[in-house]
């Protein structure tokens, strides 16, 4: 149905350059086409041709996309605009951002079919619950109501698919559209896009950087490399008999699991019956109920559960931020140190790194010299030079701006380190050095990490222990391994299954 | 509900503030209304009869509590130099400056929001670029000057109105009208250069933003993206501009009245501040303090009815 023939495209201008040099690949009726690859690999930029939505000024593009015998790469901007929407519809990674916040999720559901029937108003209210139903939303009359802030990430992005299933489109181009998900709502809006390209014999263009993800909904994948496809098949051959060597890496990163040494029976935490309270307006909230574990130095405990089950409060208790809880915390050694998942927004964007690495030794009143001495040491042990220390976040890539965090906690010499979330706005490439690091210090400084994830599969690689949490209490705790093949809490089973598929 | 009823109370408690500084302003600066009054030729004891009879001659904070007191049931005292009440004063002249701010205001409204949307439209153009030069020189021009060029090029060189030639609006409404158009162009166009800025930055602004890629995924033409998306989403800070710009407009009025011999708000404080005269001056300076806080207000509800997010996370909070 959907052919794409010898697609080039390559940006316009004075920095011009070639994002995609020679795509064939092909959909039919009803399949569920993978596309795989990193970020800058050219996947979107190939879905947005398809879609039409590069500015044709701006790229220029050779070859040839069909669907069905028309060239949509030739025809006239009118002409593609009564097909984009009608048979070709789209869903994007931010469900929320991607809805106008300030238009009823009814109005945006019909938006449409306004556009392309000739339906009248209550045709189209008619059409637009029968869509919101079709995407298992809940009282669909209350939603078309509501205004996006209203519903939750998942919510937004079920709304996303009616508005595009309205219209009972073609060809589905969903980009990364559960990356920005929890992981159990990812499973289900997975489930959902495969039920609806059944039910309406839609097909499905994926797109998504995630193996994990790929293998659990897709018929064919394709992978993609530096604008180049580098390898398509079927899902489970690609799986099982990987031929090209990106392939083979990027399986082996989904599958790898890391070589631990032995954890010391030295304790650098340890936190007995705490529950901890957080203020909201004027009611005080209990956001953690009696949670007791411990961390032996060299050890990597990780923390799974999903948003708002108290991973972050637990990580302020540890690091002394929130301090209205009750039950022992005991910390042996420096204070923990904390790495967060964007290190864009958690380094001040004004400072050169130089400055950054100093700050809390020239807070601890160390004397100038020492200072720059230890922030050259730190820099070069996460694996960066001299060059970088004059550079500001901005003029850093995602993967060095997380070695200048995890440089700047290391730096006061902690003997343990609180990551929350270090690895998940990254490339899977960049994940995988960011965590070799993160175990290499482990190894030679004899560091500890609490590390919060929703990642199963990274908690899978990294961690010795693993604790669950659910609504703020340690509903399982254990070694890595008993967790994810004998699990026992129902919730951890419901996870265990997940991050099956992804192992 | 609760939010009003606080809302008032900050209300009233600035009001009370200003009042009181007004009024002390005018103990601290040196010149005596009643030496004013009595000219160059008094005795002793004339000024102390008069002191008297105005009650100037009780303490300070005795004046003051006075003072309040008649104004707050709404008894603005009697004008010193004019000898009637300041409430039959005020309603002479309030129509004159409310018609010019009116007017500017209107001016700003129509003429910035399509030139807005037009400018974004054509960013980068030549166009623009001529624009945002113009806005910029717009944007330095204080009214005044504006006001004094405008009052020898259009007044007296081309002839298209006569300066100084006011026409009451009791008289003739559009004789009237005709000759605030132009005090009102010179107040406007500084807030015009300004409003067309914003609008035009904020259109440009969410047209980056992610809905818009999905509207246009949809198959609507950048056009309607505009009309049904971008411009709603774009007017929320603009709309807030606008209403913080209707004191600036009434103060603009104040000094740009001198300048086209209005007899509006702008003269009568003039002339009552040279003349010492305190309750002309301190009502004035109460009733646009009030406008001030009132339009903050309204920026505030505006805000709330346009953005469904504020709306609803307030009513959460309660």
């Amino acid at each position: 149905m959907l052919e794409i023939k010898d697609l080039k495209l390559s940006f316009q201008g004075s920095t011009g350059f070639e994002v995609i040099h020679n795509l064939n690949l092909s959909i039919d009726d009803g399949e569920i086409v993978g596309l795989v690859g990193e970020s800058g690999s050219g996947k979107t930029t190939a879905a947005l041709a398809v879609a039409g939505l590069l500015d044709r000024k701006m790229v220029q593009a050779e070859g040839g996309i069909y669907l069905d015998e028309r060239d949509l790469l030739h025809c006239s901007d009118d002409e593609f605009r009564k097909i984009r929407g009608k048979d070709i519809a789209m869903v994007f990674q931010e469900p929320l951002s991607s809805l106008d916040p300030l238009m009823k999720i009814g109005r945006q559901v019909e938006e449409a079919l306004k556009l392309h029937t000739d339906m009248d108003a209550a045709a189209r209210k008619v059409a637009a619950l029968e869509a919101l139903r079709a995407v298992e939303l809940p009282e669909p009359e209350q939603v078309y109501e509501k205004y996006p802030h209203e519903l939750s990430g998942g919510m937004c992005q079920r709304v996303m698919l009616a508005a595009a299933i309205v219209t009972h489109p073609r060809l589905l181009i969903a980009d990364e559209p559960t990356t920005a998900l929890d992981v159990s709502v990812q499973a289900q809006i997975l489930a959902l896009i495969r039920r609806l390209s059944r039910e309406q014999h839609m097909a499905v263009l994926f797109i998504s950087h995630d193996l994990g993800v790929i293998r659990m909904l897709c018929d064919r994948v394709a992978v993609m490399q530096a604008g180049d496809i580098v390898e398509q098949g079927k899902t489970w051959d690609i799986f099982e008999h990987p031929a090209h060597a990106y392939t083979r890496t990027l399986v082996a990163e989904v599958r790898k699991r890391a070589d631990f040494s032995p954890a010391d029976e030295k304790t650098v935490l340890q936190l007995e019956h705490v529950d901890a309270y957080y203020r909201q307006g004027r009611k005080r909230i209990q956001a953690l109920h009696d949670v007791s574990f411990c961390i032996h130095q060299g050890e990597i405990l990780g923390l799974v559960g999903e948003s708002g089950c108290g991973k972050s409060t637990t990580a302020k208790v540890v690091t002394g931020i929130l301090q209205d809880y009750t039950g022992t915390v005991e910390r042996f050694g420096a204070r923990p140190q904390m790495v967060f998942q964007d290190p864009l927004s958690s380094l001040n964007p004004a400072k050169t790194v130089d400055w950054l690495l100093q700050e809390p030794l020239r807070i601890a009143g160390v004397s100038k010299a020492e200072r720059r001495d230890a922030a050259r040491r730190i820099l070069s042990r996460v694996g960066l030079g001299e060059e970088h220390l004059k550079r500001r976040p901005a003029e850093l890539s995602g993967g060095q701006r997380q070695r200048v965090a995890i440089a700047a906690a290391l730096i006061q010499r902690p003997a343990l380190i609180v990551a929350d979330e270090p690895v998940s706005a990254l490339d899977v490439t960049i994940q995988a050095q960011i965590l070799e690091l993160m175990l290499e210090l482990k190894r030679e400084l004899g560091l500890s990490y609490l590390f919060i994830s929703h990642d199963l599969g990274v908690i899978y690689r990294i961690c010795d222990r693993v604790l669950v949490m659910r609504e703020g209490r340690i509903v399982e705790q254990g070694p890595v391994l008993d967790i994810y093949t004998h699990p026992q809490d129902p919730y951890t089973r419901h996870l265990a299954s997940l991050a099956g598929e992804i192992k | 509900m609760r939010y009003f009823l606080k809302k008032f109370i900050s209300l009233i408690i600035t009001l009370l503030l200003v009042s009181f500084l007004a009024f002390l302003t005018f103990q601290i600066i040196p010149g005596d209304p009643v030496t004013k009054l009595l000219g160059t030729e008094y005795t002793e004891e004339m000024a102390a009869a008069l002191r008297a009879q105005l009650g100037l001659d009780a303490p300070f904070l005795l004046r003051y509590v006075r003072w309040l007191g008649g104004f707050v049931t709404g008894n603005f005292g009697t004008s010193y130099s004019y000898n009637v009440p300041v409430t039959s004063l005020l309603a002479d002249k309030l129509p004159v400056t409310g018609l010019l701010s009116a007017l500017s205001f209107l001016l700003v409204v129509c003429i910035s929001i399509p030139l807005g949307i037009w400018l974004s439209a054509h960013e980068d153009s030549l166009a623009d670029r001529f624009f945002s030069m113009l806005n910029q020189i717009a944007m330095s021009i204080p009214p005044f000057f504006l006001g004094i060029m405008m009052t020898l090029v259009l007044g007296l060189v081309l002839h298209l109105f006569t300066p100084g030639n006011y026409i009451s609006y009791t008289k003739d409404f559009g004789a009237c009208l005709s000759y605030l158009l132009f005090p009102a162009i010179a107040i406007a166009i500084p807030k015009i250069a300004m409003t067309v800025k914003l609008l035009k930055s904020s259109i440009c602004v969410e047209y980056r933003r992610d809905y818009v890629r999905t509207a246009l995924s949809r198959g609507s033409t950048r056009r309607r993206v505009l009309y049904t998306h971008v411009l709603r989403n774009a007017m929320i800070p603009v709309v807030t501009f606008l209403a913080l710009t209707i004191p600036e407009i009434v103060a603009g009025s104040i000094i740009i009245e001198q300048v086209f011999t209005v007899p509006g708000l702008g003269r009568l404080l003039v002339s009552s501040i040279l003349n010492r005269d305190f309750p002309v001056v301190c009502a004035i300076v109460m009733l646009i303090a009030a406008l001030v806080i009132l339009m903050n207000f309204l920026a505030d509800i505006l805000y709330r009815i346009i953005d469904p997010r504020i709306r609803i996370d307030q009513e959460a909070s309660k």
